[in-house]
């Protein structure tokens, strides 16, 4: 039996077609510590779902929270092996987009079976602690002011340090925890989070596609990871 | 009015340049580093601005797999004549005389070959050959028929407008060293501001270039913020639109100082800014 249940569910854009969608999530759950992360790829940059990707498959499988420089110069590394079949005969507008780099928003989760979590973020994921259909904890925002255009980000240029937020707490057998990029994160903090306990992922879809519809939920790739630990 | 639509494929914005080719546009560029006979042309910075707000225009919306068409972009050059600078190709049909910006990415006159300065992140700093896209030449000929240009960038938005109703209103920036020779351009200013979509009306921006050696004013929001040493700054101080809320909010974010009477001109100085402004998605704040 694994440590967790972990479910992902991901919707793109809308407009968007599924290889567009730049938000990215993972999760290492067989054995503790159990691991998950959440990504979202800048859509002002080229090849940003490539290193939304890289960012939470590493982060997981490497079981590191907050990155360090040499964490990511191997991270980056493995960006630019990915992408460099791609940037052979483009046209002039993508060697310059991969010259500025890639960029994503990132929040990772470690939850270790002594009852203790710690989590990083940079930019403007959020982190839901759910007890009982109660909301424990919400990190690191809470205002919807906050969600704007131009966050903190993980970047692919060299010695870039980025703006890494941690913190840790004490879960119970029965808490859940929710993973969310942006759009996600302010549309859970509008409704509740304990709303996102009656999804799966078609229903996810449809309570998406009614959100945007209402004006609840902006346009954007919106993603959420549900982890909920075993006792 | 919201100025609020988001800019997507789906519902792109506009963005229309006027380019001054009058003969007055031979004359020195009065905000360059070098002066006298050194310092560049006006006609010169004008086509080096274009090509670069292209330019930045065409990398805000290129992903790996091509450029999405966020922008449909026009350029109507005013001199010897009044005329669309750009065609749109035979596959693409429409009547308005703005084209989407992937063909635009898809066709630069050449490529040219320039020395940056490039930040390495740790600090240091190094030059490197770059190639960049290319336009736009230099032309300066005969007189500056302004009037006759926001004429018929009010056609051609009008147009637009009927097609995309419910856009980001489209953008018009007027590159300029400030002198119309056929009326009154403020009037046609008016004019063309007036047209409007759902979400707002239509943004005239100027960029003054000029020969006075006054100090570059960017984003000003009263006429005392003018350089006093060119009689035309005024006039197209008052033809430019206020910045609507959502610019400002961008252009505070980057360091500038604004308020509701902020307006969109530019003297003398980069105006690559005010195409950052609008917002297409999340943007890395170090992006520029």
């Amino acid at each position: 039996m694994s440590a967790a249940d972990v479910e992902v569910w991901s919707v793109p854009k809308s407009g968007h077609a599924e290889h567009e969608n730049e938000d990215a999530g993972a999760a290492a759950s067989a054995d503790w510590p159990v691991h998950a992360a959440v990504a979202d790829g800048a859509t002002e940059a080229a090849f940003s779902r490539a290193w939304a990707r890289e960012l939470v498959q590493h982060a997981v499988s490497a079981g590191v929270v907050a990155p360090s420089e040499s964490d990511l110069q191997v991270w980056r590394a493995a960006w630019r092996d990915r992408i460099a079949p791609r940037l052979e005969m483009r046209p002039w507008y993508v060697a310059a987009k991969a010259e500025e780099g890639a960029y994503a928003t990132y929040l990772h989760m470690q939850c270790r079976a002594s009852g203790e979590w710690k989590a990083a973020c940079v930019g403007d994921c959020v982190l839901f602690q759910l007890r009982g259909d109660a909301l424990h904890l919400a990190w690191p925002e809470t205002d919807l002011d906050a969600f704007d255009h131009r966050p903190a980000l993980i970047s692919t240029t060299p010695n870039s340090v980025p703006d890494v937020r941690t913190e840790h707490g004490t879960w119970r057998p029965g808490d859940r925890f929710l993973l969310a990029t942006d759009a996600a994160a302010a549309w859970l903090l509008r409704v509740g989070p304990a709303e996102a306990l009656l999804w799966g992922a078609r229903s996810f879809e449809d309570a998406v596609a009614s959100a945007r519809a209402a004006g609840r939920l902006r346009n954007d790739d919106t993603t959420i990871l549900l982890l909920t630990p075993h006792q | 009015m919201a100025y609020s639509a988001e800019i997507s494929r789906e519902q792109p914005t506009a963005f229309i340049f006027l380019l001054d080719q009058s003969a007055s546009m031979q004359d020195r560029f009065g905000g360059a580093e070098q002066k006298g006979d050194a310092a560049p042309s006006k006609s010169r910075v004008l086509s080096d601005t274009v090509n670069r707000l292209l330019q930045n225009l065409v990398l805000r919306c290129a992903k790996e797999d091509g450029v999405r068409d966020y922008f449909h972009i026009g350029v109507i050059g005013y001199g010897k004549r009044v005329q669309p600078l750009i065609q749109p190709a035979e596959s693409v049909e429409n009547s308005t005389g703005l084209i989407p910006i992937s063909h635009l990415a898809e066709r630069p006159k050449r490529m040219e070959e320039r020395l940056r300065t490039i930040d390495t992140g740790d600090g240091r700093t190094e030059e490197r050959r770059v190639k960049v896209p290319v336009w736009f030449d230099p032309h300066a000929k005969n007189g500056t028929p302004m009037c006759q240009a926001l004429d018929l960038a009010a056609q051609s938005v009008r147009t637009w407008i009927d097609q995309h109703p419910r856009s980001f209103p489209p953008v018009v920036l007027n590159v300029t060293d400030g002198e119309a020779t056929d009326g009154e351009p403020l009037r046609y200013a008016q004019q063309l501001r007036s047209f409007a979509t759902d979400d707002g009306e239509v943004l005239l921006f100027n960029v003054h270039l000029s020969s006075s050696e006054a100090p570059a004013v960017e984003l000003p929001s009263s006429p005392g913020e003018l350089p006093r040493t060119d009689e035309y700054a005024e006039t197209l101080y008052q033809m430019s639109s206020t910045l609507p809320f959502s610019m400002r909010a961008a252009a505070e974010q980057e360091g500038y100082t604004v308020n509701l009477d902020t307006r969109g001109f530019i003297f003398n100085a980069d105006p690559v800014a005010l195409v950052r402004f609008l917002e297409i998605g999340t943007r890395p704040s170090n992006l520029r």
